[in-house]
């Protein structure tokens, strides 16, 4: 079940025939017992947004980025409530304050680290693995406050993940190279070589062993990374309650390396389609080189350009698949969220946004953003056997609570 | 005074379609199927009109009232006295012709802010900047460099001393007190050129050296290079690159990575024509420093000729190009060559 949203579409985002996917409509009559996906729902609108988008960002500039803080708030309230479902729509109640102060220490963060690159290098040694480790905490207190100022129908979310939890998914892999590295350089007795100095001329056959064993590092790190994504894609949803239904996880590793296979392959029969087509077109342009000096001249700049939209496809592909997967992997009590999203149409959504907003120098830009939206929100759906009338909170949990406490000290939003 | 809505409890997520009067004094009531609830509207906390997104009305025992019919909370927010302009940052964003003038004023400030206002910034911070900091700067740079790029230079002391001393000769002439040093390296795939670091270091490379025919061909690249010095021209880049990132990452935050990817584009157009100009001013004070020292400019324009031939000319297009057409340096300098020299 961890997968079957993806598999529900090949890869260029047709849609097969359903395999009996839960959230789907069966060949049966639907029966009362039988309850049907409800839609989510995006009604912004990009003339409204842009409008609003524009205003903010004059705003922005004139204060010297000091009403970013409430620019943001507004964009976030704008998205959040026109995401609707069954008839209601969320509410973000961040405070405007509170992400001031998380993007001031941003900037004094950044500042040390500008400042230690360009005057002190030797400091960032410091800076650094210092940032390193204070990022799973950073990360834990803006997923927290996101989820707290979320509500829907007056109860707000929370999200309760470990500084262990989250420093495990994002560092384990490195953390884990480094040492096997490290290991395999003291065991074979290879130069370890940090300073960059490289003038020590390595025999061929020392060389050669530290080629197998680098590409035997990749290779392990490559095998490693479905997994290492899976903790992450896990550390971010799981730990999660809607007032006081938890959130559940229901994706197995086995369904990430499902997806990074079939991404490989994706990959390679793209690769081989752009070079088969190259290929073809260059043979073509040199039989008739001189009917053709046009067609000759723009060879590399057809081949390259085919390239980089083969190599976009398939970062949307990934991007869309785990989407899907992430998503249709989350449930919330006894109701399961589904995405539906088709590789064909988020591509062109973003060849055509990306074209839009270079030709307009940005302009377009909120339309972008609310017809990416309209399409995401509306390939999504929640199958709640007990409709969306039947989740509970605790004291404390309503969105009218959120506002009265003075939220604490250390309320930080630093978009990651 | 009647809004018609919905009631949420705050402790489950039913919906509880609901009535909302304002009666006298401020005082509201929100009647439901089974209940009511009843006090001043100034008391509850409302939301802030945004678009077309419903607001709620979040009362003291965690209950709220939510309703699409933004006019009419904002009709009963003023008759209740709560606030006098409800919606003030909302007819901001609604009006077009506020959104026209919030558009021109973007562009306009932004264009103004990267013709007048980064130079000007950067100047000033520059100066600020303490003389140890930036030799420090230009020692690390310099140990970047001489780990990635460069090798020893291979030249014999002779030939770097004669340069060296001829220099450091017309330095005093011209009264020159701040701390200039010159470093020969050999320049491997970068051929012949000569930079100039923060903190009064100028490294020339063998290649450069041994294009030249004369000594005042090298004087004259090295016065271009104290040009650089002298107008403090990488300390300036390093604030303006930052500058520049600032604003750029200000301006795409709203966008996704791809459309921050393509303004580098823009980024790259504003930091090379910073960087003409610099190469511009440097070539300037070139030229004067070759009259103050009584060398002919047609040494400059010699070795610049003899550059455009090994380098070949500026490959990059004009508008992306780090420094002017070679080209067009040769005419500046040339133009310089027919006027009398100082006396």
């Amino acid at each position: 079940m961890d997968d079957k949203d993806t598999e529900g579409q090949d890869w260029l985002g047709e849609p097969r025939a359903e395999e009996g996917g839960a959230a789907t409509s069966t060949p049966q009559q639907p029966t009362a017992a039988d309850p049907q996906p409800i839609p989510f729902e995006f009604r912004g609108n990009a003339r409204e947004y842009f409008k609003i988008w524009v205003v903010n960002l004059a705003l922005t500039l004139v204060t010297l980025g000091i009403y970013s803080a409430w620019a943001k708030v507004r964009k976030l309230r704008y998205f959040y409530g026109n995401t609707y479902i069954d008839g209601s729509s969320f509410e973000f109640l961040g405070r405007p304050v509170a992400i001031l102060r998380g993007r001031i220490i941003a900037v004094l963060a950044f500042a040390a680290y500008w400042l230690a690159a360009n005057f002190y290098p030797l400091a960032n040694l410091v800076l650094l693995p210092v940032f390193a480790l204070c990022f799973p905490w950073v990360m834990v207190k803006a997923l927290n406050f996101r989820a707290r100022n979320s509500a829907f129908r007056n109860l707000t979310f929370s999200y309760q993940g470990s500084y262990l939890q989250v420093a495990a998914a994002y560092f384990g892999l490195p953390v884990l190279v480094a040492a096997v590295v490290f290991a395999i350089f003291l065991w074979t007795g290879i130069p370890l070589n940090l300073t960059g100095n490289s003038h020590v001329k390595l025999s061929a056959e020392v060389a050669g062993r530290a080629g197998m064993l680098v590409a035997f590092v990749v290779l392990g790190a490559s095998l490693a990374f479905p997994y290492f994504y899976y903790l992450q894609k896990r550390a971010f949803l799981a730990p999660r309650k809607f007032g006081d239904t938890a959130f559940s996880f229901d994706a197995y590793p086995a369904a990430f390396y499902r997806l990074m296979f079939r991404l490989s392959l994706a990959s390679i029969g793209a690769m081989a389609l752009v070079g088969i087509i190259t290929a073809v077109l260059g043979g073509y342009s040199k039989g008739a080189p001189h009917s053709l000096p046009t067609g000759l001249a723009l060879m590399p700049v057809v081949a390259g350009l085919l390239m980089v939209l083969a190599q976009y496809l398939i970062y949307i592909t990934f991007k869309t698949w785990t989407r899907n997967l992430m998503l249709s992997a989350v449930r919330v009590g006894e109701a399961q969220l589904t995405s539906r999203l088709e590789v064909g149409k988020v591509f062109w959504l973003y060849v055509t946004n990306i074209l839009a907003m270079v030709c307009t120098l940005g302009l377009l830009t909120p339309w972008a953003k609310v017809r990416l939206m309209r399409y995401q929100t509306s390939r999504t759906s929640l199958l709640a056997p007990h409709g969306t009338e039947n989740f509970t909170g605790g004291p404390g949990q309503s969105a009218s609570a959120v506002g009265e406490s003075l939220a604490d000290i250390f309320d930080l939003d630093i978009a990651i | 005074m009647i809004i018609t809505g919905e009631f949420h409890n705050g402790l489950d997520t039913r919906k509880h379609p609901a009535t909302l009067i304002l009666g006298s004094g401020g005082n509201c009531k929100v009647i439901w199927e089974d209940g009511e609830l009843n006090g001043p509207l100034a008391a509850a906390r409302i939301s802030a009109r945004l678009g077309n997104i419903p607001r709620h009305i979040h009362f003291a025992n965690d209950a709220e009232f939510t309703t699409p019919d933004n006019d009419a909370v904002d009709q009963a927010v003023t008759a209740a006295g709560v606030a006098r302009n409800p919606s003030f940052i909302h007819k901001l964003e609604h009006s077009p012709r506020i959104a026209i003038t919030a558009l021109v004023l973007l562009a306009v400030s932004v264009l103004l802010f990267f013709q007048y206002g980064v130079p000007a910034l950067s100047q000033r911070a520059v100066a600020l900047i303490p003389p140890d900091v930036e030799r420090d700067v230009g020692l690390n740079s310099m140990a970047v460099l001489d780990r990635f790029v460069f090798a020893q230079s291979k030249l014999d002391y002779a030939t770097q001393d004669a340069i060296r001393r001829d220099f450091y000769d017309l330095l005093r002439e011209q009264g020159y007190t701040q701390h200039v040093e010159v470093l020969f390296r050999d320049g491997q795939r970068i051929g012949p050129n000569a930079f100039a670091l923060p903190g009064g270091y100028i490294v020339v490379t063998d290649q450069l050296v041994k294009l030249a025919d004369d000594n005042r061909e090298i004087m004259a690249v090295l016065g271009h290079e104290l040009g650089h010095i002298v107008h403090k021209h990488g300390m300036r880049r390093i604030v303006e690159n930052s500058a520049i990132a600032a604003v750029m990452f200000t301006l795409t935050s709203d966008a996704n990575t791809i459309m921050q990817a393509a303004s580098t584009f823009p980024v790259m157009l504003i930091n090379s024509k910073y960087s003409r100009a610099n190469e511009t001013e440097a070539d300037r004070y070139a030229l004067n420093f070759l009259q103050r020292a009584h060398i002919s400019p047609e040494y400059y324009a010699t070795i610049l000729r003899k550059l455009q031939k090994v380098v070949g000319p500026n490959s990059a297009p004009g508008f992306l190009a780090s420094h002017p057409a070679t080209a067009e340096r040769i005419k500046l300098v040339e133009g310089r060559v027919g006027k009398p020299q100082a006396p």
